[in-house]
């Protein structure tokens, strides 16, 4: 049961991850490969937060969630490339994140992560078995899938579907268009920092191995499976992401220490079978250029 | 002056790597525009090959070196004929194609993993051999390396400059609808581009074997790396791939010298960052390739 309730935690933080990346990747046509670093960013805030300045939960999420939004700040010139030439920018950003989490060790502690980081409380509470954390992750995700549902449904996200469409247009009709992915990709870092957040608070634990150029490329198969440009299909394709994961448990036959191997494997199969015969993914509005 | 000695002979032999990286990378981007990360699959996967035959197998290293290039060449010409082909004909968009081609590699370091592991495999045996010039100390195989970025650069310019099969393949690179009239057969070129490409790819993949040894990440990573010193030299320049090659891993060892050898990667890629910014069509890129660049 345990077992059930963590893949429901699972579900509710991977869904704020992928909901957040389909605003950006979906929604304004910008394909990032650097969301496990904001995660990693907002993770890292509260891991450090809690346990080296005795710092509550909550703020320390929101901490995190600036930090975040200053580092996409940061980076934001990438934002002037066009095509490969932008997502291999933000696989820099990522690879860069990675390996200052690696290796700035006095701020990070390094390869070992961070341990002991207290779980977090709510009315009182102590949430630190996954039957108690779904009361904390689900209320936040729908509240980030709300706050997505509206931002997209609204005149701002037609402008953000503009952009996708025709960048060009778009401009010459008087949309700033840089102005506009520059605050999508604050927003989208921002919001995957509160998924780190919960993760650290739920595991307990963080190291850098998570946040990894892998589990960028992990997030943005959700959005894909599931179908870019709606927020529901980064729903779906978060659960269908870790129901066929998570199967690869049972399959009868595989030594335990491949098992994280072949999930690579099936999660990379299913992307690439879906890119030659779906590429808009299960509920996809669109085709992917 | 010993000390800016030894930097440059370790620059250059990491630079002469990721140069063969970059070249390869060009040839087939320059021609077919398509952003090819399985080039670090062909990488990763001709350095197992010749760890398997040479190191597993015990035949002489030689026999390990030849398979692990043939191997790459088949690796490039399946990857051709499997994926990109395919997505081709289903008119798929670029990014599209480079979301196959990175689920590609993912499955392929997934597959070395479950049949590997994931320790280093090196093909070497024992420390290298160096020699000493004044104080400082140079191994066989950076001379080697060096060496051999220099005759492939060579031989690939003077291929694409001087035989039939090198302007089929710039005619296809520069129009591929008038090549196509005038009746090449733009499949065949693919094929080559990608054995050619593919053959640079494989022998990096060996000689970063060799040395320093190969995991099943470091394929990922080399891709990028390669797209990276592309980049840096300016896009559709075949000089300034080799370059590009070349100022990373002189980047990278200077960094490495200076803040520890853990810095050297990032710090490579915050150079990338600093060029895109202020010279962003490359250091060896024209205006012509400025233009090429708007239309990506």
């Amino acid at each position: 049961m345990d077992y059930f309730l963590h893949l429901v935690v699972l579900a509710s933080i991977w869904s704020i991850l992928a909901v957040s990346l389909n605003i950006s990747v979906g929604y304004t046509g910008l394909l990032t490969l650097s969301h496990a670093g904001f995660y990693g960013v907002g993770a890292y805030a509260v891991a450090l937060l809690t346990t080296e300045a005795d710092m509550n939960f909550y703020l320390a999420m929101v901490i995190g969630m600036l930090a975040a939004g200053f580092v996409a700040l940061l980076v934001s010139p990438i934002l002037r490339l066009k095509g490969h030439f932008f997502i291999l920018a933000t696989v820099a950003v990522q690879l860069m994140l990675t390996q200052i989490l690696f290796n700035w060790i006095s701020l990070t502690k390094g390869a070992l992560g961070v341990i002991g980081i207290p779980s977090p409380t709510l009315f009182g509470y102590k949430l630190n078995d996954p039957q108690s954390f779904l009361f904390l992750s689900i209320p936040v995700a729908l509240l980030v899938i709300l706050v997505v549902r509206q931002l997209v449904d609204s005149p701002y996200g037609r402008v953000l579907k503009a952009i996708r469409a025709n960048p060009e247009v778009a401009e010459s009709v008087g949309i700033n268009v840089q102005l506009y992915r520059l605050r999508v990709m604050i927003i989208t870092a921002m919001l995957a920092a509160v998924a780190g957040g919960l993760w650290a608070g739920y595991s307990r634990y963080v190291s850098p191995g998570s946040f990894s150029i892998l589990f960028s490329t992990t997030i943005l198969v959700m959005v894909i499976l599931g179908g870019s440009g709606r927020w529901i299909g980064s729903v779906i394709g978060a659960a269908m992401l870790i129901a066929i994961t998570e199967a690869v448990r049972f399959m009868p036959g595989i030594p335990a220490d491949i098992i994280g191997s072949v999930q690579v494997m099936v999660w990379s199969g299913t992307l690439f079978a879906a890119m030659l015969w779906r590429p808009q993914g299960l509920v996809g509005s669109f085709k992917m250029e | 002056m010993d000390t800016l000695a030894q930097f440059l002979v370790n620059g250059l032999a990491l630079g002469g790597l990721y140069a063969l990286l970059s070249l390869g990378f060009a040839i087939i981007y320059n021609t077919i525009r398509v952003f090819h990360v399985l080039h670090g699959a062909v990488f990763v996967g001709a350095g197992y090959v010749a760890y398997f035959f040479s190191r597993v197998l015990e035949w002489p290293l030689i026999i390990g070196v030849v398979f692990g290039i043939a191997a790459a060449v088949v690796m490039g010409i399946l990857i051709e004929l499997a994926v990109y082909r395919p997505l081709r004909r289903r008119s798929a968009g670029f990014l599209t194609a480079f979301l196959a081609s990175l689920a590609g590699m993912f499955f392929m370091e997934g597959f070395l993993v479950a049949i590997a592991k994931t320790d280093l495999k090196v093909l070497k045996v024992g420390p290298l051999s160096v020699f000493q010039v004044g104080g400082v100390t140079i191994t066989y195989y950076s001379v080697m390396t060096i060496a051999l970025i220099i005759v492939l650069f060579a031989g690939v310019t003077v291929f694409f400059k001087r035989t039939q099969w090198g302007r089929m393949i710039r005619a296809v690179a520069s129009n591929p609808e008038l090549a196509t009239a005038v009746g090449i057969n733009s499949s065949q070129v693919y094929l080559m581009v990608f054995g050619l490409g593919s053959g640079l790819a494989g022998v990096a993949g060996i000689v970063r074997a060799y040395d320093i040894g190969l995991e099943p990440v470091v394929g990922l990573q080399l891709a990028i790396i390669a797209a990276v010193g592309v980049i840096i030299g300016g896009i559709g320049s075949m000089p300034g791939a080799a370059v590009g090659g070349l100022a990373l891993g002189l980047t990278q060892t200077l960094a490495a010298i200076m803040f520890g050898g853990q810095w050297g990667q990032p710090v490579a890629f915050m150079m990338l960052l600093v060029i895109i910014l202020f010279r962003p069509y490359g250091l060896l890129g024209t205006r012509e390739h400025r233009e090429l660049r708007r239309l990506l």
